[in-house]
């Protein structure tokens, strides 16, 4: 992987090929932090961009440019409290009590090609929104840091580890209640 | 099965998951084009030696009561930079878009320029130091006001 901070130094200086690299590296955390945070495609392409647009106003005065991807996702994250809360005068209720699930908005039904897909898409919404938020940062690629990840969620650092643990444990619960198990490889048992 | 294996069976079973997921939701929910495309597209947005204004004022995040619900009022934003600050006041018009109502402090007449995703926008502000600029699209949004005397107040991106 490029060293991020040599692409930072360098899109500062005016390389567009080094912010394309910076853009390579870190689309999907920025994506991954809006979905994760239940905003639709609409508003979710909003903060993205937005965020893009912080990055470049601020890649001359950033205090630690090899956390850059830290400084994203919290960007990000910020952004996407704005955008709840703009979506949100419709739902009076702060975002972190919206019990809304993963928002599955813009996701291409035709894309849960098979029974199993189905099965585990089906096991994945059914989790509590925070596991699903954590599994959807996750599963960006490439993966993003656990620092990434808690600035993305704010959530403190220790806990992204056991907590991951405990969603995965609760997804397998829910997959194998669906009929997903592992000796069942490509079929429903 | 040994207790441990078992443990470590479903453990395995559970990363497993976590690489069908992976590879479920990436197929599903992909960074859209466009939205990379205006990621790599902002770079050409880069001002050099802009001094920003910071934004030391949002109700929508400062004063959440203001918006409980849709309509309630307009969302109040300040922007400060050493010589100037700059007082909006934005208003979701519907199909129309949003209404800018801009303040001057202090009150000086100036050229304005608001950026936005839908393109960009010229106007003054009258010798009050006020200015209204309609029909903004939702998204990311800046705005600039150059004073005769040379001052001027550059807002960093916000989302209107």
């Amino acid at each position: 992987m490029a060293n991020v901070s040599a692409l930072v130094g360098a899109a500062a200086a005016g390389d567009q090929d080094a912010w394309n690299g910076l853009v390579a590296r870190f689309d999907a955390l920025v994506w991954a932090v809006a979905r994760a945070h239940r905003l639709s495609p609409a508003d979710a392409a909003d903060v993205v961009q937005t965020t893009w647009l912080r990055l470049v106003e601020h890649l001359d005065r950033l205090d630690d440019p090899e956390r850059v991807g830290a400084w994203l996702a919290t960007t990000a994250r910020r952004e996407s409290y704005k955008a709840l809360r703009q979506a949100g005068r419709q739902v009076p209720a702060p975002p972190d009590e919206i019990p809304a699930p993963v928002n599955t908005t813009g996701l291409d039904a035709r894309l849960l090609a098979s029974e199993r897909d189905r099965a585990l898409w089906q096991a994945f919404a059914g989790l509590d929104p925070d596991c699903q938020a954590l599994l959807r940062m996750l599963v960006a690629d490439p993966t993003p840091s656990y620092e990434e990840i808690s600035e993305a969620l704010d959530r403190p650092i220790g806990s992204i580890g056991p907590t991951r643990a405990r969603c995965l444990e609760k997804l397998r619960l829910r997959a194998a209640a669906g009929g997903l198990s592992r000796e069942a490889g490509t079929s429903i048992g | 099965m040994d207790p441990d294996d078992q443990q470590m069976d479903e453990r395995d079973e559970g990363e497993l998951l976590l690489v069908e997921l992976r590879r479920l939701i990436n197929r599903a929910d992909p960074v859209p084009d466009r939205v990379a495309e205006g990621a790599r597209a902002a770079y050409t947005w880069r001002t050099v030696d802009a001094e920003l204004a910071e934004l030391t004022r949002d109700s929508l995040v400062d004063e959440p009561d203001l918006h409980r619900v849709r309509g309630d009022g307009p969302r109040l934003l300040s922007f400060e930079s050493p010589r100037l600050s700059l007082e909006l006041e934005v208003a979701d018009l519907g199909g129309q878009g949003r209404r800018l109502v801009g303040q001057l402090v202090p009150p000086r007449a100036a050229s304005v320029v608001v950026e936005h995703a839908g393109g960009r926008i010229e106007t003054e502000a009258d010798a009050l130091g006020r200015f209204v600029v309609e029909g903004l699209r939702p998204g990311p949004a800046r705005v600039r006001c150059q004073v005769d005397d040379g001052a001027q107040i550059e807002t960093e991106w916000t989302q209107l």
